[in-house]
């Protein structure tokens, strides 16, 4: 009870305008998550990966400025080209450490936000908050927006946050304006990329939030979506790629063993020689290897280098087909990565340092094949990292997809989350 | 005027909530009776600004009911029937919430979500989740929620359910405060006559979405002068008679007789045609209709 009890006062203080009214709904959304142990620690969990990158960037500063220890660790990491002109590789060497932080990134924040999305609109359905909600002077727009906003400052406290502080540490220990001018396209990237996990993932969540009012069953479905999906994509992509590389293979080899039939002693199962394993001979009276030894000897070798070179055939074939492969399409995880490769530029990264690697194999290939040392063959190709390490099919196809599924969240959250203009 | 809606019509698909409805309710206390599904509700959400009228104007507080749906929700506050609770909060964080999403600042709002809470008289309980209170504290809840940014117009509707004898008493107190000491109109909606005899000074009533009848309370329950409920001991048929030969007329009502007198005349009239007759008269006294009797009246016509 209070001391002196006055009975009801009026207020005569100001309120603030419409346009802001979501702040509130998203200021008492994050209050109420920060309440959660669970989400603090992953909070700190998801800072691990920004450890990282301020590292990398931090290195690359000192090797900027050819500090010693720096050299003597990076040399053995890193080509010499590298080493000896680091600032020609600045903008490379960055944007592949912050791709590999947001790769980090989306599964810590593919995880906050199974963490902390589900509750959001299902436990204001199950005790029927939405009354109160929309009976004060705030749109449906403002609800969503706010809810929206929960899950915007917690992915922007785990991926906008750290990738501008590392930024600017990296600039710091850069000690030259220079970088900005070749890296500052990562700075509104990574801020842009951030929206686009934050929108796309947010939305996503809400629309699965406001089907159930039981916040587990939402976390399994978004779990079930994400992480299902996931593991679907990249079953098929993994199956084609076995199945199309077994064929290459073992017709290459069959026909390679029509032409060189394998000698009596190595018999051949499926592509595979089965032979008995002699060991090197230790009698000094005889060293000398039989012909027949010889053969074999000569045959296995043949065997090998061409298993190599079928095997290297098979992987530029699954590479050529990496621009029309639908697969990674499937996966939720995988079309927010592509588009984070795409806004950073990651394939012009690669492709510069694919290019360092591929000219000295150029260069001692023939060479090095020529002394019988296996170094790959085929003519230079400066892609052959950014073939690997970046997706290769249109970044449209993933911004359609996740187009696509943000617009039947939209239609899922308008039918669920009704305005009271209704019957009971 | 508190509020002036003129020729209001609402569906919902084949249902018809409001029908042609014009109604003028001027500053106070005004009560909103009917019985189920006669659009009480409906009339609220049209009021907040929340629902879409297919016809009509109307304004609220001076404010258009099409044009300026926030302004009125920001000057309004609602306390609805349902049981609805922001999830996961203290008592105190409940009411500080709405405060904010009226647009108060989040300190402001804490301090008057203390005074509001120390008003309705939820003590300690404050501190605890909400989704522990009981159905009267919850009540009690939603009522600081509803006047935490001291609106000009506070609607209620039905906000005394399903709470025990002592708490009705205290919330239709707290009704009366606000609406009659602080100066606050006040809609108070409800099935519960006396609830709303003990609260407004004004009733509205409403059946099939239409306006059955409304007017100040006192005035509807005033004696009517020439009507009296009279008790004879004998036989009731030839004072009937009598009566109506001098152009009375009487019907059965209950245990009496419910009589109207003709233009001009006292009850004295009654004692003359019992003396001539013989008959004793047991029980005299005007008639009075309770709030009962006109709700009965408007929703049965």
């Amino acid at each position: 009870m209070p001391i002196f009890d006055q009975g009801y006062q009026h207020w005569q203080g100001r309120l603030s305008g419409h346009g802001w009214r979501w702040l509130a709904v998203a200021r008492h959304g994050v209050k109420a998550q920060l309440r959660s142990w669970f989400v603090r620690v992953l909070l700190l969990v998801a800072w691990l990966p920004a450890i990282a990158l301020v590292t990398t960037l931090t290195m690359w500063g000192l090797l900027e400025q050819q500090a010693e220890s720096v050299i003597a660790f990076l040399q053995r990491l890193l080509p010499p080209e590298v080493i000896a002109q680091p600032r020609d590789y600045r903008a490379a060497v960055w944007t592949i450490a912050y791709s590999y932080f947001f790769k980090a990134e989306l599964v810590c924040s593919l995880f906050l936000v199974l963490i902390v999305g589900p509750n959001l609109v299902s436990r204001d359905l199950r005790f029927n908050a939405l009354p109160l909600y929309f009976s004060r002077p705030l749109r449906r727009v403002d609800y969503f927006l706010g809810k929206l906003g929960v899950i915007g400052f917690y992915l922007a406290a785990t991926v906008v946050v750290p990738a501008v502080g590392a930024y600017l540490l990296g600039l710091a220990f850069s000690l030259d304006l220079g970088v900005v001018r070749d890296t500052h396209h990562l700075l509104w990237a990574g801020v842009l990329y951030g929206l686009v996990i934050t929108v796309c993932s947010g939305t996503l969540m809400l629309a699965l939030s406001s089907l159930s009012r039981r916040s587990i069953y939402v976390g399994l479905a978004w779990a079930g979506l994400v992480f299902l999906t996931h593991m679907l994509s990249s079953a098929l992509i993994g199956i084609r790629g076995d199945t199309e590389r077994r064929a290459i293979m073992q017709d290459g080899i069959e026909k390679w063993v029509r032409d060189n039939p394998p000698p009596p002693s190595v018999e051949m199962r499926g592509s595979y020689p089965i032979y008995r394993y002699s060991p090197p001979r230790q009698d000094k009276k005889d060293p000398q290897q039989t012909p027949e030894e010889k053969a074999k000897e000569r045959w296995l070798r043949d065997w090998s280098a061409e298993n190599r070179e079928l095997y290297t055939r098979a992987e530029a074939a699954r590479l050529a087909q990496g621009p029309t492969d639908w697969r990674p399409v499937l996966s939720y995880a995988y079309n927010l990565d592509r588009l984070g490769d795409w806004l950073l530029d990651t394939d012009a990264a690669w492709v510069l340092l694919g290019r360092t690697v591929e000219r000295p194999r150029q260069m001692v290939g023939p060479m090095a094949r020529s002394q019988g040392v296996p170094v790959p063959g085929g003519p230079p190709n400066d892609r052959m990292l950014a073939d690997r390490m970046v997706w290769q099919f249109p970044w449209y196809w993933s911004a359609g997809a996740l187009a696509g599924v943000w617009l039947l969240s939209v239609f899922v959250l308008s039918r669920r989350v009704k305005s009271l203009d209704r019957l009971k | 005027m508190l509020f002036r809606l003129s020729h209001i019509t609402k569906t919902y698909g084949p249902v018809t909530a409001l029908r042609r409805l014009t109604v003028e309710a001027a500053p106070g206390a005004v009560g909103l009776l009917g019985p189920n599904g006669a659009g009480k509700t409906t009339l609220i959400r049209t009021l907040l600004g929340l629902i879409s009228i297919d016809s009509g104007t109307g304004e609220i507080l001076g404010l258009d009911i099409r044009a300026r749906r926030l302004d009125i929700r920001q000057q309004v506050g609602f306390m609805p029937e349902d049981e609805c609770l922001f999830p996961a909060v203290p008592g105190v964080g409940f009411v500080s919430y709405a405060g904010e999403l009226c647009g108060m600042a989040s300190a402001d709002a804490m301090q008057r979500a203390h005074e509001v809470l120390n008003y309705v008289g939820l003590d300690e309980a404050r501190y605890r989740p909400v989704e522990s209170y009981s159905t009267g504290m919850k009540q009690r809840l939603k009522l600081a929620a509803a006047i935490v940014h001291d609106p000009k117009l506070l609607i209620l509707d039905e906000p005394t359910n399903g709470m025990d004898p002592a708490g009705r008493q205290e919330m239709i107190e707290l009704a009366r405060d606000l609406s009659h000491g602080k100066g606050m109109s006040l809609i108070f909606s409800s099935h519960l006559l006396p609830d709303v005899e003990a609260v407004c000074d004004h009733v509205l009533v409403l059946g099939r979405g239409e306006l059955l009848a409304q007017g100040n309370i006192q005035e509807m329950k005033q004696a009517h002068p020439r009507t009296f409920d009279v008790r004879l001991k004998g036989n009731t048929e030839p004072f009937l008679a009598r009566l109506r030969a001098v152009g009375g007329d009487a019907k059965p009502h209950e245990d009496t007789l419910r009589v109207q007198l003709p233009e001009g005349q006292t009850p004295d009239l009654l004692w003359r045609i019992a003396a001539d007759l013989g008959e004793q008269i047991r029980y005299l006294r005007p008639h009075r209709s309770s709030l009962e009797d006109v709700f009965l009246e408007a929703v049965g016509g």
